[in-house]
Order: structure tokens, then C-alpha cells, then sequence
């Protein structure tokens, strides 16, 4: 296949009907490679910005804070002559220390996903891979009586790195439990369907939903949670945004409070 | 000078919470200081005590990144409140964050006294506490 760069021109007789024309012709089969390259590049290129943006937000938001806490402390015991203000004070560094530690291993746990770009995709059968994450569930599940359901049947297979589906469908697993509703047993379903080239992952609960309206632009910004619970980190679905869209995918989400929340994964170029 | 009878600190943060609390204390112009963890505590109490001109604060110290409701949300709620309120209440938005996007966002806010980058300095809490007499 080759590119045409066409031009004719008509030539007409007295009633204006044409009766012969030039035609000229250029190959520009090199000018639209560079073009298609070009638009690779600069969607790259864009993202690379955005991951900027979203570094510059997470040191302003994340790192700043407990740095200036740390600072602040040690100054209020340098300051103070009360001894026991100073042991209150010194009590509280600790926890802002691990806090910062836990903030930046976290970054780096997504950076190295961001710049892994050689990581190796392999066929991935999807009902063996959940079923294999649902093992380490189990005990959660059965003490919180939560219904499993998957049905992989109409598009089964996925092109894409084990550790980053192993991780997706944990963190949206365990959050489906984690955010259960006190008022009825959790329901999970998960499934997945073709779409073009593509494969649509689909993982619903019967939660606490998250509502959307005060939350939809923080949903996957790391270290933002939307419920009261002791072990929410705000780092999952960040992490889960961070792997899918490093291989090109995307994730969004349906919630409605107290109702539950559909999560939607879709895995590009599934031509399996 | 006349002393604040109510300041709240709207915070998530455990040692911005202690260190602050030592210095508005320290600076003995202050009657009582209550903090609220997150947005929606601080918004539901307003809301319950929204006739009461002795519980209500004078001074929010507000800052922006908290769970369940942030200090963004808890403004826009609030502005629906405030003509109802028995007091009038000066809001500071404390933050670390020194990113411009939400320095222009708090500028637009008009029931916003002040935007403060965290750190709190005890200049900063009694020239705020001058400001309101």
C-alpha cells in the first residue's frame, strides 16, 4: 500500500462537459509516515506532560505537608521548655516520618510502572486469573458473606502483563469488600466483553458507592479517599489508573451512593 | 483588644492540628479552640448550630486536602449557608499546597478572608486575629 497525492484538472469543451484532463500524481508514502509519526509523538508527548502535571500536583500536595510538619516539630521542641509539650511533640514526628515514607514509596512504585515500558504482555486467560486472585480472598469473603460472580464468556483472553492484571483485579476486588454497604451482603460481578479490537472489563459491587458529583475528579488522584474507613490509603485505583494506562488503556467508573459502583477497564488491541 | 471567643481548625492533620493549637494558646487571645477532621464534621456542626452565636466560630483555619469532603466542597456548601448563620464568620484557607492553581481558585472565593501557605507562623495567627477587630 502506498499514499497518492492526486491533483486533475478538467478540461471542458463550448457546453462546458469536460473532455480531457491532466492528472498529477505524487507518491507522498514518506510524508505520511512521518505525519502518523508525528501524531504517535505528540500524544506521547502529551502524556509525558500530564504525568508532569500530575508529579508537580503530588510533591505541592503530598511531600510538602509532612515535610513542613517534620520542620515544625522539631522547632516547637527546640523552643519549648515545657518537657512534657516536648514528648507530645516528639511523639508526633514518627508517624509523619512513616506517612512521608509511605507517600514515596508509593510515588515510586509508580514511577517505575510509568517507565517500565518493556514490560512483558503475555495471553492472560481471564477466569483463571480472577479465579486465581479470588484465592487469596477467600477468608474475606467468606466472613463477610460476599457473592462472586464472573462470566468471562464472551471474550476470555487478554494480551497484557500478569503482575498489572493480578493487580487491577485485586484492588478493585478488595475495595468492592472493603467498601461494602452494613445494610446488605456484598455482590461482585465481574465480566468482560469485545469491543472492536478492544476487550471492556467490567467489575461491579453493591457497595457504598462513591458520589460522584463532589468526587469525580479525584477518583484515582493517589492518596484521596472517599470514605471513613481505617484502611483507606488513596492508593489502589490510583495504582490501577497508573498500570492501565501504561498500556495504552483506560478506566472510568458508574457510582451512585449507597447503590454501588461499576468499574470499567478497557484493554486496548485485543486481537487475540 | 477584643479576644476571640471561638476559632476552628477544619484539618485532617494530626501535627498541624497540635502545633497550631499550641500557638493559637500561646498567643492568649483565643477563648476556645475545636477542630474538625474533615469538612463535613466541621459543615454538619455550622449547620446544627447555625442560630447559636455562642458555639459558632469566628475563625475557620481551613485547609483544602481532606477526605470525605475537602475544603473546596466544604465552601461551596457553606456559601449556601452563610446569609443563615448568626455570626459572621472569617474563613482562612491554611495549605501546603503552593501549587497556583489553588492559590487563583481561593482568590475567587468570596467568602474566603485569606489563602495561607502552611507553615502557620504565630505573626500570621495574631495579625488574622488583629484583622477580625
Amino acid at each position: 500500500m502506498y499514499w497518492v497525492d492526486t491533483t486533475i484538472v478538467p478540461f471542458l469543451n463550448e457546453e462546458n462537459k469536460p473532455y480531457r484532463y491532466v492528472a498529477i500524481r505524487a507518491d507522498i508514502t514518506p510524508r505520511k509516515k512521518v505525519e502518523e509519526e508525528l501524531v504517535k509523538y505528540s500524544s506521547a508527548l502529551e502524556y509525558q506532560n500530564q504525568q508532569l502535571i500530575d508529579f508537580c500536583y503530588i510533591v505541592s500536595h503530598n511531600l510538602r505537608g509532612p515535610i513542613l510538619n517534620i520542620s515544625m516539630l522539631v522547632d516547637f521542641i527546640e523552643k519549648t521548655a515545657d518537657i512534657e509539650k516536648q514528648t507530645e511533640a516528639f511523639s508526633k514526628i514518627k508517624p509523619v516520618i512513616s506517612h512521608l515514607m509511605e507517600v514515596f514509596d508509593e510515588l515510586v512504585e509508580s514511577i517505575q510502572v510509568k517507565q517500565d515500558t518493556e514490560i512483558i504482555s503475555e495471553e492472560l486467560d481471564l477466569e483463571e486469573s480472577t479465579k486465581k486472585v479470588l484465592i487469596g480472598f477467600k477468608p474475606l469473603i467468606e466472613k463477610y458473606k460476599a457473592e462472586v460472580h464472573f462470566d468471562f464468556s464472551e471474550s476470555d483472553r487478554i494480551d497484557f502483563p500478569r503482575k498489572y492484571l493480578d493487580s487491577i483485579l485485586t484492588n478493585l476486588i478488595s475495595n468492592a469488600i472493603k467498601y461494602r454497604s452494613p445494610e446488605r451482603d456484598p455482590r461482585i460481578e465481574i465480566k468482560s466483553k469485545k469491543q472492536n479490537e478492544d476487550v471492556l472489563l467490567t467489575v461491579s459491587d453493591n457497595g457504598l458507592g462513591i458520589d460522584l458529583e463532589m468526587h469525580r475528579d479525584k477518583i484515582f488522584k493517589i492518596r484521596k479517599t472517599f470514605h471513613e474507613h481505617p484502611d483507606a490509603r488513596g492508593f489502589g485505583l490510583f495504582m490501577v489508573k497508573t498500570q492501565v494506562e501504561a498500556m495504552g488503556g483506560s478506566i472510568w467508573l458508574d457510582s451512585e451512593p449507597d447503590k454501588g459502583s461499576t468499574f470499567y477497564i478497557q484493554f486496548k488491541n485485543q486481537e487475540l | 483588644m477584643k479576644r476571640v471567643h471561638n476559632l476552628a481548625i477544619v484539618d485532617d492533620d494530626d501535627a498541624f492540628v497540635f502545633l497550631t493549637k499550641e500557638m493559637v494558646a500561646e498567643t492568649n487571645m483565643v477563648d476556645n479552640i475545636s477542630v474538625f477532621k474533615n469538612g463535613k464534621v466541621a459543615l454538619d456542626f455550622i449547620e446544627m448550630n447555625r442560630g447559636n452565636e455562642e458555639e459558632l466560630p469566628e475563625i475557620i483555619l481551613l485547609d483544602l486536602s481532606m477526605p470525605v469532603m475537602d475544603g473546596w466542597q466544604f465552601l461551596e456548601k457553606y456559601s449556601q449557608l452563610d446569609p443563615a448563620l448568626a455570626k459572621k464568620i472569617s474563613i482562612y484557607i491554611c495549605t501546603s499546597s503552593i501549587s497556583p492553581d489553588d492559590v487563583n481558585r481561593a482568590k475567587a472565593q468570596s467568602n474566603v478572608s485569606n489563602f495561607m501557605v502552611k507553615p502557620v507562623t504565630p505573626e500570621n495567627l495574631i495579625s488574622m486575629i488583629r484583622q477580625l477587630n
